[in-house]
């Protein structure tokens, strides 16, 4: 006998990729298309639009998806999940939809009064992130003191909130201008909603994500020691410093400009200092060969890397008019949706194999978690994708509005053929079963057939 | 624990894979101890890290391919993760496997 240790698989974290998956691919048909930018302008109603589709519809419900199932495992915790997870995808979806449905009003291509659905929208949103909050942070709690990734992932959750209601207020602005005419909101509300969402949110979670899945999957040290301490508080402090002085700034205070740029700049280093930890997981690991997921994760770490000179060159010269728009794309594209694309290429076959494998484990001959992949088939889609996404950073900083979308159609492409590889692990049985007694020269043979 | 029940649950858990690492738990040096009394098996089991959602899986199989064994009567399966396992536990041919040390 044996009492159950491990956290259970979270049944709603699949239906979260999938539907993530159809809003990456709809929010690059749409840049493709021209209808947003880089064709119309970065403030346009449906440049929102497509930019929303990408980072609510794609990055924000994979992250949930994925933190429901690895918040459990990063704290070693039960799932507490269960039916708020559901709850929290069909708020998205259903606020996702009016939010999309607003922008589209805003542009005058439906009824004005169809404006309201934008802050509907950001409402259901907030709910939903509400749901999936609570049996995150119900996990979270009762973890205390939280492990090091987790630390990132609580923080970044609470940038969540922040993001999702500066969305809410910038939304009623723009709806009812007549009753709340407070232009400073969207003035400054615009940067704040973008530092939150964009570093906040997104870039302090994955940081807490990549922690554990790479030291995980690449059997290096979890230790992450003075260097993994100092990432942690001046990452989240510079970045609340930034975010709270520029909320002070926003609403009167007259801050020195210095201040705000010294707690960026302090953000800033603590990237750095992140992504040198990176440098030394990878040479600190012990699974020398690297599979497909944690190789392709450092072209992700490049394009995170990429984005520090960028983003001080804004800051030093202040052209975010020109540049701002290249810096969020390789944000998005290169480091956030790369490192989510190959880290899905782990994800999802290990869960289709703990759902389809785990019960007989021991009982019959299994396929490794590699085998319900074809990683020489693959490799030459992400390698596609993270070219393309070069490409598209470098023809949006020379200003070439058309390449920059041809490039995007490459990265499309890409990362269809990666979702089909996702596809076909969920629909067939494996090739190989690997005999029983396992032992190297077995593997060795079939991984050289 | 005689030595011929002890071969023999070593070669009943060489067919339980770890299916991230792909390899055997006994040669990934999962299995920390393994003692047999009258035919009660106790098995101390451990994982690359806590809260790994295959634990559970691990386990089931563990307890029935020990129980599969000739002359073992019940088995109980404990989890540790203390002390952690480490890469260093892995028999020679995994660490060749893996590339550890290289």
């Amino acid at each position: 006998m044996f009492k159950m240790m491990g956290s259970a698989i979270s049944r709603w974290t699949m239906p979260h990729f999938a539907a993530a998956i159809v809003f990456f691919i709809a929010a690059q048909i749409a840049m493709i298309a021209g209808i947003s930018y880089p064709s119309a302008p970065l403030a346009a109603p449906m440049t929102l639009a497509a930019v929303h589709l990408l980072t609510i519809g794609w990055l924000t419900i994979l992250m949930l998806g994925a933190l429901h199932q690895f918040v459990p495992v990063i704290t070693a915790q039960p799932n507490a999940a269960g039916r708020s997870a559901l709850v929290s995808l069909v708020a998205i979806l259903v606020g996702l939809g009016a939010m999309e449905t607003g922008f589209v009003a805003l542009e005058g291509r439906l009824a004005h009064a169809a404006v309201l659905a934008l802050p509907a929208g950001g409402l259901l949103v907030l709910a939903g992130a509400i749901a999936a909050c609570a049996s995150l942070g119900r996990t979270l709690w009762r973890a205390r003191p939280l492990p090091f990734a987790a630390r990132f992932v609580a923080i970044g959750l609470v940038f969540l909130f922040a993001t999702i209601v500066l969305g809410i207020l910038m939304s009623l602005v723009l709806s009812r201008p007549d009753l709340m005419p407070w232009p400073r909101v969207i003035s400054h509300g615009l940067q704040l909603h973008l530092m939150a969402g964009l570093i906040g949110w997104f870039t302090l979670t994955a940081i807490g994500v990549s922690y554990r899945l790479l030291t995980m999957f690449t059997l290096a040290p979890e230790e992450r020691g003075p260097l993994g301490t100092a990432v942690l508080l001046l990452c989240a402090g510079g970045r609340a410093a930034t975010w709270l002085s520029s909320v002070a700034d926003a609403a009167g205070a007259a801050l020195p400009a210095a201040v705000i740029a010294a707690a960026a700049a302090v953000t800033g280093l603590g990237l750095a200092l992140y992504l040198i930890d990176m440098v030394r997981l990878y040479r600190g690991r012990r699974r020398h060969k690297l599979e497909l997921n944690t190789g392709m994760a450092l072209p992700a770490l490049i394009a995170f890397a990429l984005c520090i000179p960028l983003a001080i060159r804004i800051a030093v010269l202040g052209r975010a008019g020109t540049l701002g728009g290249p810096l969020a794309y390789l944000l998005l594209f290169g480091g956030l949706s790369g490192l989510g694309l190959s880290q899905l290429y782990k994800i999802v076959p290990f869960l289709t194999w703990l759902e389809r494998y785990g019960r007989v484990l021991g009982k019959q001959p299994v396929p490794r978690v590699q085998d319900l992949v074809d990683e020489r088939r693959d490799r030459p889609w992400f390698v596609l994708y993270f070219a393309a996404v070069a490409l598209g950073t470098v023809f949006g900083l020379l200003g070439r509005p058309l390449l920059w979308r041809a490039a995007i159609l490459a990265h499309l492409i890409a990362s269809l053929m990666i979702f089909r590889a996702l596809w076909l692990v969920r629909r067939r049985a494996p090739l190989i079963v690997h005999p029983p007694a396992f032992a190297a020269p077995s593997l060795q043979r079939s991984n050289s057939a | 624990m005689s030595t011929d029940i002890a071969a023999a649950i070593t070669e009943a858990l060489k067919t339980v894979i770890d299916p991230e690492l792909g390899y055997n738990i006994v040669d990934l040096g999962f299995v920390y101890r393994a003692e047999v009394q009258d035919g009660h098996a106790q098995i101390l089991l451990t994982t690359t890290t806590p809260g790994c959602p295959a634990t559970d899986y691990l386990c089931a199989a563990v307890e029935a391919c020990t129980a599969s064994v000739a002359g073992i009567a019940a088995v109980d399966v404990t989890m540790t993760w203390d002390p952690p396992w480490s890469p260093d536990r892995m028999s020679a041919e995994a660490k060749a496997y893996f590339g550890v040390g290289l």
